[in-house]
């Protein structure tokens, strides 16, 4: 069964938030963002969204006094590429610094605490569909649906996230 | 039976049900608003015939939300909402204004929630970035003000909730706001639509008249409430005021006729009569509908119709640099935009009052033939709306007999 670009991102979302992480930004395909990341590489007066980035999913744990911040972008299927522009993200160290800036105001806006001053992890995590797989830079999230069931009508008192399973890959999400 | 219809995020309309009256009713299902601009998306995606009936309220473009009750096979549209979280300047907001004209005409109480303030790092040239913060400017409020004065129908703007420009965001379901401060109101809203089966009465509706004083003391019209003042006040001192806005003038019609050469036997009926004509102008490479359709819908509410909803000035859109010979050229499917004369008292896509006349097999014939409704956005609006189109190589002429 294929499933929608839209459902892998709402049920890494879900899985994340019944895994402890607190969701700071969730911006599945078609909405509009809660916040996009500037590209500084881009000439200091343009006004436009062109270069900048907009993560699906951003979420917050922390262990043994570490912050991790989990970067999760999903595609319906897994993709060497896909992985390689994701962890491209901050080449630029002014893009790492811009995204930590911007993190710290949302996280005060929403009663999300952590302490800036401690060790900061970003870690990356592809969701996809179809068959489960490891991959040796990034954490994974493969979701697939265990029975047939459409988004377009729903019973707003059913459980969604029961429709589908989820597996993980890599320590973070895995603990 | 309640549907509440979303525009492709379930997690979001799931809020919207768990957060509102909704949640106490006995049938209630989420629903997914489909693509109008091909009709047979919509065979594949209407499952009752019923649900064509939302179609007069997305014929310019798709709401977040839409509040359908069925109720012994008859349909109602209660309530609607538009959400936004980008920064909230002229554009952002005005490019939503077309899903919110729409409804607004229709009679449907319809609300647009927007950050009251957001921040957005940014820098100059040579500076380092830095936190620059956004707010509504008072024309896209007067724009929302007017549009309930016209329509005797509530229009509202509810302010999403943030502690130094960063949205707070609902814990469960991100792509939602908080709830509290106007949020709670927004949502006493809803419920009174649901309650009051679509029918809110502006002069007696506690939270309407709440939030529209709310909106008025803060968005002032120079140093006085905004909906008070006459629209023959409003047209001489809107310069001095909306001082940004660079899209919108206005000319006297015989002038603008005579500059122009315009062909008076291809006008549109009443051209000539009304004395001004608005003009609004911008320079694009291609014929983009964001944010021009939208903010061509705000500017024809605010500035060509009078104080009672009577369209007093001419309309007439002048997009700098399309050619009307590159958007009209065949591709695959139609033209970006093209001549068509659609009689829109007989289409029963463009309001509920035709659809009532003409019947639910009629809507359902009508949208699977040639209904512009279902063409191009720029062909909804652009090419219904203005009543003259200066494109670089003709002057387009309005045919259809609707606004």
């Amino acid at each position: 069964m294929d499933i929608r670009e839209y459902n892998i991102t709402y049920i890494a979302k879900e899985f994340l938030t019944r895994s402890g992480w607190k969701i700071i930004a969730y911006n599945p395909p078609g909405s509009q963002g809660t916040f996009t990341i500037p590209n500084p590489a881009k000439d200091g007066a343009y006004r436009g969204q062109t270069g900048s980035l907009s993560p699906d999913i951003v979420a917050l744990k922390i262990v043994n006094e570490t912050n991790i911040f989990l970067i999760v972008e999903s595609k319906p299927t897994y993709s060497v590429s896909d992985v390689t522009k994701m962890t491209s993200m901050f080449n630029q160290k002014e893009r790492k610094e811009l995204f930590l800036r911007i993190l710290q105001g949302h996280c005060e806006a929403n009663d999300i605490s952590y302490n800036p001053k401690n060790k900061t992890i970003i870690e990356f995590a592809k969701a996809h569909g179809g068959n489960s797989r490891t991959d040796s830079i990034v954490s994974t999230i493969s979701v697939s649906q265990n029975e047939e069931w459409s988004s377009k009508i729903i019973d707003p008192t059913q459980d969604i996230y029961s429709k589908f399973s989820v597996n993980v890959s890599g320590n973070f999400l895995k603990n | 039976m309640y549907i509440i219809w979303h525009d492709n995020d379930y997690d979001f309309a799931l809020w919207v049900y768990e957060n509102t009256i909704l949640k106490t009713k006995k049938e209630v299902t989420l629903r997914q608003i489909p693509k109008t601009n091909d009709s047979s998306l919509l065979s594949s995606d209407f499952k009752d015939r019923l649900d064509y009936f939302i179609l007069p309220y997305i014929k310019f473009a798709t709401p977040d939300l839409l509040i359908q009750n069925i109720e012994d096979g008859k349909s109602k549209i209660l309530v609607a909402s538009e959400f936004m979280t980008h920064t909230p300047q002229h554009d952002h907001v005005m490019q939503r204004f077309e899903r919110i004209f729409c409804i607004s005409r229709e009679k449907v109480p319809v609300a647009c929630v927007m950050p009251e303030c957001k921040v957005k790092l940014e820098r100059g040239k040579k500076t380092a970035y830095r936190a620059v913060a956004y707010k509504p400017n008072p024309f896209v409020i007067h724009t929302y003000l007017k549009t309930t004065k016209i329509n005797s129908n509530p229009t509202l703007v509810f302010f999403w909730p943030h502690k130094d420009g960063y949205l707070k965001l609902d814990g469960k379901h991100q792509t939602a706001p908080k709830i509290e401060g106007q949020i709670n109101s927004w949502i006493r809203f809803i419920n009174e639509c649901v309650e009051n089966n679509g029918k809110i009465n502006l002069m007696g509706s506690d939270v309407v008249k709440k939030q529209i004083g709310f909106l008025e003391d803060k968005y002032p019209f120079q140093e006085n409430h905004f909906t008070p003042i006459t629209f023959e006040v409003f047209i001489k001192e809107f310069m001095l005021v909306y001082k940004s806005l660079i899209r919108a003038k206005i000319e006297n019609t015989t002038s603008f006729i005579k500059r122009l050469g315009l062909d008076s036997k291809q006008l549109p009926p009443l051209f000539e009569q009304r004395e001004s004509t608005v003009i609004f102008e911008y320079r694009s490479k291609k014929l983009r509908t964001d944010p021009y359709a939208g903010f061509l819908c705000g500017i024809f509410n605010l500035f060509c119709m009078n104080d009672v909803g009577k369209k007093v000035y001419n309309l007439v859109h002048i997009p700098h640099g399309i050619s009307y010979s590159s958007i009209s050229a065949k591709k695959k499917g139609n033209p970006t935009f093209q001549n068509m004369s659609e009689d829109f008292t007989k289409c029963p896509v463009h309001s509920q009052m035709n659809t009532d006349l003409l019947g639910l097999d009629e809507l359902i014939k009508h949208v699977h033939e040639k209904c512009t409704y279902t063409l191009s956005k720029q062909q909804r609006i652009f090419g219904t709306l203005p009543d003259v189109t200066v494109f670089s190589d003709i002057i387009w002429y309005n045919k259809n007999n609707g606004y």
